[in-house]
């Protein structure tokens, strides 16, 4: 039983995450997206997916591998691997455990029928445990076969890597799953439990960041501290050490103590949730009732109510704001920055004006802004959104066009407010009066931002999915939003590449990018223009 | 108030609903019966402009849903048999948006909105996120906000599905009180005892098809409407 529900859910992972719909204007409503088009699209998603994290790692393992050896420190190359694998496999599944295991929309159901609740959550740790192999892959396989290649591999290693592949996980899971419950615990009687769970995810990556940001220093130190701070390691995390020495040296010892370190607290916390299983999926939860007292009823225009939904929905879900928003963040932790290390800002700008002369800090802030532009992509999930209560925007006397307008106002809210702002903390910072810079600076992002907006629109309009189980679906793994993403990194590259080809010795960067700025401007009018005409066509077209 | 006259959709090869024609006058409370899938909420749905329709024409008060929706939009009131609300939205917060829409000025969505949550007893829980209601109270939520803005024709489906008794009482006292003041309610039901006693008029569709429809005594005869009903399942089959 515990096999068929494991293959259940493993079958609504990936019936949410491959199937699809389009517009069809034959039928004047949207379809199943079969054939080519999806297969490509599915295929692209994965081969960029394994190639960007895949290229990342190679890099990362590749500038370790021989002075970790030649120092006789060959395990700590290991027990980085497994520190990566820990840290990833646990951030990424704390949500996931505390939505799949705890507040599960199948709990009741499953637990009426005559199902022991350990097989209900044995099945469900299985299907969180596949998606851990998942992450882990993408990690280990380069250190792999980095290592293979390296010549530093032994077959008793390879047995011992294979192993660890296999447990490593467990580790991570069982730390996962503790934390979602305390999660759990902690914000089911809060009344602001988004905003709780928005601030520990920017926590979370925000601490990814830094680390990712100073992993090169954090390699020379290892490489110039080797020994003391392997010895460190392995009093502090000795899983690690003992997965690390058991691969790199062939230690059965050390490969045995990792197997006990990690299924002993895999197994002790299995237990412990099997034994709460029921009390946790059944208690009624909710944050603390707070009773209505009548007041004024503001009032507003019905476009104006429309967006205030639109922020309302955003702000609803942290997994929204963070998946969505992330360029926002960017743009005002740049531009902070700017403030506050402006030194530093002009120095970069300086050696970039090496690489193209004329690159001015202000011509460099408005790529950068627009770049981070190029990141936010709430648009692209907007209308999918609507999911099942697609009726009421559809029912009430609203003007499709109104309703996508509502939409796109809320992408500028959230995408050109910060950029805006960003611009304004570079302007004073760098104290770029040049009229032209300072031009860029606010245009460029602004026009990428509006760009990101209606093009993202226009996808979901194409390729709408109204039938998902939880919201995250289409905004994390909606269709719009990858072609969204590498359509507008494709759009990048498109732009960039004729000047660094043959028009650097033509034209000036600063008259270049005025041209891209008259280009993305014509691409936003005829997006905007679609949008308002045959889009909000189509929009009234779908079928409830 | 509303007409509806040779209603056609079709679903691929399948005829939801075929050549269908029925007239709701204003004061009439008209029920709309019909079997699982005989094309009762397609009906409605057409009628709310929801769905588009391959051919026939539908007016509501002399307004057409095909040539100007949002016209028609603005005289009825839809409520669906499953009302998916605004989640992450609170109860007043989702009543003040549709006022918004629908351009109900502040006293006036104030009175309205105070009457109708005491009315279904949910005042108290209007700060509450529509996310933390029972089925029940978001049917309550639609309703309330489905008569802000006094519309002239009501189209429900269903509405009597997750009210507990004393708010189906209200919902049909409610359904009067429409009817007094020039409206209409157009329904459907499953429940046949609800129909019988509250409908002026009632149509019973059958496989996408007028089987029957008329005053309530010119339908029923000396029958009852069970009766009635399954003789008209029984002959269309």
């Amino acid at each position: 039983m515990i096999f068929q529900l494991f293959i259940i859910n493993l079958k609504a992972i990936f019936s949410q995450m491959f199937n699809r719909t389009r517009f069809s204007p034959r039928a004047q409503r949207p379809l199943p997206l079969r054939g080519t088009a999806g297969k490509i699209g599915i295929a692209a998603r994965i081969i960029y997916c394994v190639g960007a994290f895949g290229f990342m790692f190679f890099g990362l393992f590749g500038s370790m591998l021989d002075e970790f050896f030649a120092l006789g420190i060959g395990w700590l190359y290991f027990a980085i691997d497994g520190v990566l694998v820990f840290g990833i496999c646990t951030i990424s599944c704390i949500f996931t455990a505390q939505s799949q295991i705890f507040n599960a929309k199948d709990n009741d159901l499953l637990l009426s029928m005559p199902l022991k609740p350990s097989s209900i959550l044995l099945a469900r740790i299985l299907t969180l445990l596949v998606t851990e192999y998942a992450f882990e892959a993408l990690i280990s396989i380069p250190a792999l076969l980095v290592w293979l290649r390296g010549g530093y591999g032994t077959s008793l290693g390879v047995v011992f890597f294979v192993v660890g592949f296999i447990l490593l996980p467990l580790i991570a899971l069982a730390v996962a799953c503790l934390l979602a419950w305390i999660l759990t615990l902690v914000t089911s009687r809060m009344r602001r439990k988004n905003i709780v769970t928005l601030v520990i995810s920017v926590a979370f990556f925000a601490a990814y960041f830094y680390f990712a940001f100073n992993m090169q220093n954090y390699i020379t130190r290892l490489v110039e501290n080797g020994a003391e701070i392997a010895a460190a390691f392995r009093r502090v995390f000795p899983p690690v050490y003992f997965y690390g020495n058991s691969v790199a040296n062939g230690a059965p010892l050390d490969a045995l103590l990792f197997a006990l370190c990690a299924v002993i607290p895999f197994a002790l916390i299995i237990a412990l949730l099997s034994a709460n299983f029921v009390r946790v999926a059944t208690t009624k939860r909710g944050a603390k009732r707070i009773e209505y007292r009548e007041k004024a009823l503001k009032t507003s225009t019905a476009l104006f109510a429309l967006n205030k939904k639109e922020l309302s929905h955003y702000w609803s879900n942290p997994m929204y704001v963070l998946n969505m928003s992330m360029g926002s963040m960017f743009m005002v932790v740049g531009g902070v920055a700017a403030v506050v290390k402006r030194g530093a800002l002009a120095e970069l700008a300086s050696q970039f004006s090496l690489l193209i002369p004329g690159l001015t800090p202000g011509i460099l802030a408005g790529i950068a802004l627009a770049f981070f532009a190029t990141t936010n992509c709430a648009s692209a999930s907007l209308i999918s959104i609507e999911g099942k209560s697609l009726w009421i925007a559809r029912s009430l006397p609203v003007r499709a066009r109104d309703a996508l307008l509502s939409k796109l106002l809320m992408h500028l809210q959230i995408g050109a407010l910060p950029g805006v702002f960003a611009s304004l903390l570079i302007i004073i910072a760098l104290s770029l009066y040049n009229p032209s810079e300072l031009l860029i600076a606010l245009l460029l992002p602004f026009l990428f931002t509006l760009f990101m907006g209606v093009g993202g629109l226009a996808l979901n309009i194409l390729l709408p999915k109204f039938d998902w189980v939880n919201e995250v679906q289409p905004v994390k793994q909606g269709m719009p939003v990858v072609l969204l993403m590498f359509g507008s990194m494709a759009l990048l590259i498109v732009l960039a590449l004729p000047y660094i080809i043959f028009l650097r010795g033509v034209l000036t960067i600063s008259a270049y990018v005025w041209l891209v700025i008259a280009v993305i401007a014509a691409l936003d009018a005829l997006l905007y223009r679609w949008l308002v005409t045959g889009g909000a066509k189509r929009f009234d077209a779908y079928e409830v | 108030m509303l007409k509806i006259d040779n209603l056609t959709k079709t679903y691929g090869e399948k005829t939801a609903v075929d050549n269908l024609t029925l007239h709701v006058a204003p004061g009439e409370i008209y029920g709309f019966i019909g079997h699982n899938g005989a094309g009762k909420s397609t009906t409605i749905k057409a009628v709310a402009g929801l769905l588009a329709f391959d051919s026939g024409e539908i007016t509501v008060c002399g307004k057409s849903v095909k040539a100007d929706p949002l016209a028609v939009k603005r005289e009825i009131a839809y409520l669906p048999d499953n009302p998916d609300l605004y989640e992450f939205l609170s109860g007043i917060k989702y009543l003040n948006f549709v006022a918004d829409v629908f351009d109900v000025p502040s006293t006036v969505r104030q009175e309205r909105v105070h009457k109708y949550a005491e009315l279904f007893e949910l005042t108290a829980d209007l700060a509450q996120p529509v996310s933390s209601y029972s089925h029940g109270m978001k049917q309550k939520l639609a309703l309330i906000s489905a008569l802000l803005h006094e519309p002239q024709l009501m189209i429900m489906d269903e509405p009597f599905v997750g009210l507990d008794p004393k708010a189906a009482k209200a919902v049909k006292d409610l359904m009067r009180e429409v009817c007094n003041r020039g409206g209409a309610i157009f329904f459907s039901t499953h429940v046949l005892e609800v129909a019988e006693k509250l409908c002026d008029k009632v149509a019973i569709i059958s496989h996408g098809k007028l089987a029957a429809s008329g005053n309530m005594e010119d339908v029923l005869g000396n029958e009852s409407l069970e009766n009635v009903f399954f003789e008209l399942e029984d002959s269309t089959k």
